[in-house]
């Protein structure tokens, strides 16, 4: 089932056209990666998705609902999560409390005690004993994994993760890949990663859509993928320019 | 009171028995001149108070108290005749409860220092108006209200200071507070955490305006007379913001302290006949409250920067 769809959207900023008609589905339960060189619209996509910019055409349709045009929070609320590329932290509150408002503002946990939940959050993600800690104290690596914490304590359908793995060490991406994985078995939640390098997503994702100055110029396995000639050469340049 | 019970610890009552106690007894202990200084200090508890819930907790600094503060003196100056003041509190903070959800809507886009000189406009704006509606629609500047004597302003005052501490202090510790306190860290976040940012806003500056006219309305029944220039008095949008930034953004306690503190010494040099060394002094605070603050330094112990924290923090072993 199809828990996803982007149909035909357009984002105009002011004379740069940032997205050109972009078609997007992806499946419950599956891994979605979206790839592309910087300035290609990606973030731009997530920013459509969770109400921050309305589009200048198309719709997102997800859980079978319209939901574009509502507001960002009412978005979380329904199920969607995200994470950003320039982590946001409440700097001056506990990180416990971060993880608070994730679990209380949420898509609803049900019967789930918000504070037990906040807890197996960060036990998940390797934060408890960080819990009493200002956020602006994290380091960097800690940061990135509290970014998907927060997220992940918002009690998503769907996250969005905005390139979580830039900057981490070979050994950092393959914990993180790991723990991605496992949030998606685990707690059967969907997941679409950003990565501007093709690799990021290579073990990850199930299916990948390659973005370009705004337009999709590739859809299909990673393996695939990485093989079309237009996606070399959006990587790449041209074999003339290439050359030159 | 099985509530309060409940929710507030065993020092904190007592804390806040003690402040009803000793405020109460002013009048018959301290004369007349010791409760008239007490009905500033408790003006300024209150007006403090309600200014950390949209400043200190949701980080938008207001520097316009006085709006909601005149407000509350008009609508108690023309609705006391009618209502009695103890109707007209609640219909005055029922207005600027109005007030400031219509005005929060512009106001509330506007984001950090702009917002704070558009909220001095604002004071200004709403005292242009009620100058120009009594000119030109009643034909008098000024209006007479209806006194009520010294012990009942007093006592008025003293609930009035109780409500909006218990209030802040509620807020603080709810889930809307934790909304609140998001807000301030990166609104952009909290919204995407779920926080529903612009009602939170709207709701939090409403608050805020309740407590400030309650406040005003209250005023308006000591003063006798009002016209614009005493209903919105720039200081009283200045002491609010000093008070509230010298004992810390958030921190409830240390404003009333520096309230407490900053009206006796103002009432020390007006008695001295010299008031201006006290403005001196005030300038002296607010920049050194606003430059240790950005080194996490402490001024006083009680003054101390407020760590923001809403959850009792985990027990590290479990
Ligand atoms: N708020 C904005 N205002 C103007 N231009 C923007 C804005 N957001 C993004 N853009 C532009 O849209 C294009 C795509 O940006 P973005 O989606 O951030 O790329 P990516 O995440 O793929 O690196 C870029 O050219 C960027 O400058
Ligand atoms: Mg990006």
């Amino acid at each position: 089932m199809t828990i996803l769809r982007l149909n035909k959207i357009d984002k105009r900023f002011g004379g740069i056209k940032a997205l050109k008609s972009v078609d997007f589905e992806v499946e419950e339960a599956s891994i979605a990666g979206i790839v592309g060189p910087n300035g290609a619209g990606k973030t731009t996509l997530f920013n459509i998705v969770t109400g921050y910019y309305k589009p200048d055409g198309g719709y997102v349709i997800f859980d079978n609902k319209n939901i574009t045009g509502l507001k960002p929070h009412q978005i979380c609320k329904m199920g969607i999560a995200r994470t950003y590329q320039i982590v946001r932290p409440f700097k001056d509150m506990r990180v416990f409390d971060n993880i608070m408002v994730g679990a209380k503002f949420g898509r609803p946990l049900d019967k789930r005690n918000p504070e037990k939940w906040a807890r197996e959050v960060l036990e998940f993600t390797g934060l408890i004993n960080r819990a009493n800690e200002f956020a602006r104290n994290l380091t960097f690596t800690e940061l990135r994994r509290f970014e998907v914490a927060r997220a992940l304590a918002c009690n998503p359908k769907i996250l969005l993760l905005d390139e979580v793995l830039a900057g981490l060490n070979p050994a950092e991406v393959t914990v993180a890949c790991e723990m991605i994985k496992k949030i998606n078995k685990e707690f059967n939640i969907t997941i679409v990663i950003i990565e501007h390098v093709l690799k990021g997503v290579w073990a990850l994702a199930e299916k990948v859509m390659v973005l370009h100055h705004g337009e999709k110029i590739g859809e299909g396995k990673p393996e695939e993928v990485f093989k079309m000639k237009q996606v070399e050469e959006a990587y790449l340049g041209t074999r003339w320019e290439a050359v030159a | 009171m099985k509530v309060l019970m409940a929710l507030l610890s065993s020092k904190q009552i007592a804390a806040l028995t003690l402040f009803i106690v000793v405020t109460a007894s002013v009048p018959v202990f301290g004369g007349t001149y010791a409760a008239s200084i007490l009905i500033i200090v408790l003006s300024f508890i209150a007006l403090v108070s309600a200014w950390q819930i949209i400043s200190g907790y949701a980080g938008y600094i207001l520097l316009g108290s006085a709006a909601f503060y005149g407000l509350g003196m008009y609508m108690s100056a023309l609705l006391t005749p009618i209502l009695t003041l103890y109707g007209a509190i609640p219909a005055s903070a029922a207005v600027c409860f109005a007030a400031a959800l219509g005005l929060g809507v512009p106001f509330l886009r506007i984001k950090g220092p702009y917002f704070i000189i558009a909220t001095l406009a604002l004071g200004e704006l709403i005292r242009n108006i009620v100058t120009f509606t009594e000119t030109n629609y009643f034909r008098t500047l000024g209006r007479i209200t209806i006194m009520y004597d010294l012990t009942t302003i007093l006592y008025l005052l003293i609930i009035n200071a109780v409500a909006v501490i218990l209030a802040v202090y509620f807020i603080k510790n709810s889930k809307f507070g934790l909304g609140l306190m998001s807000i301030k860290n990166d609104e952009i976040a909290a919204e995407s955490c779920g926080i529903p940012t612009t009602k939170y806003k709207l709701l939090a500056f409403g608050i805020t305006a309740v407590f400030m006219g309650s406040t005003g309305a209250i005023m308006a029944s000591r003063a006798g007379y009002i016209d614009p220039d005493i209903a919105f008095p720039a200081y009283i949008s200045i002491y609010t913001l000093v008070m509230g930034i010298i004992g810390g953004l958030g921190n409830l306690i240390g404003g009333i302290v520096s309230a407490i503190i900053l009206t006796l010494l103002f009432e020390i040099f007006l008695s001295m006949g010299n008031p201006y060394p006290f403005g001196i002094l005030l300038g002296i605070l607010l920049i050194l409250s606003v430059l240790l603050r950005g080194k996490r330094v402490t001024l006083l112990r009680i003054f101390r920067m407020q760590k923001i924290t809403v959850q009792k923090p985990l027990s590290p072993a479990k």
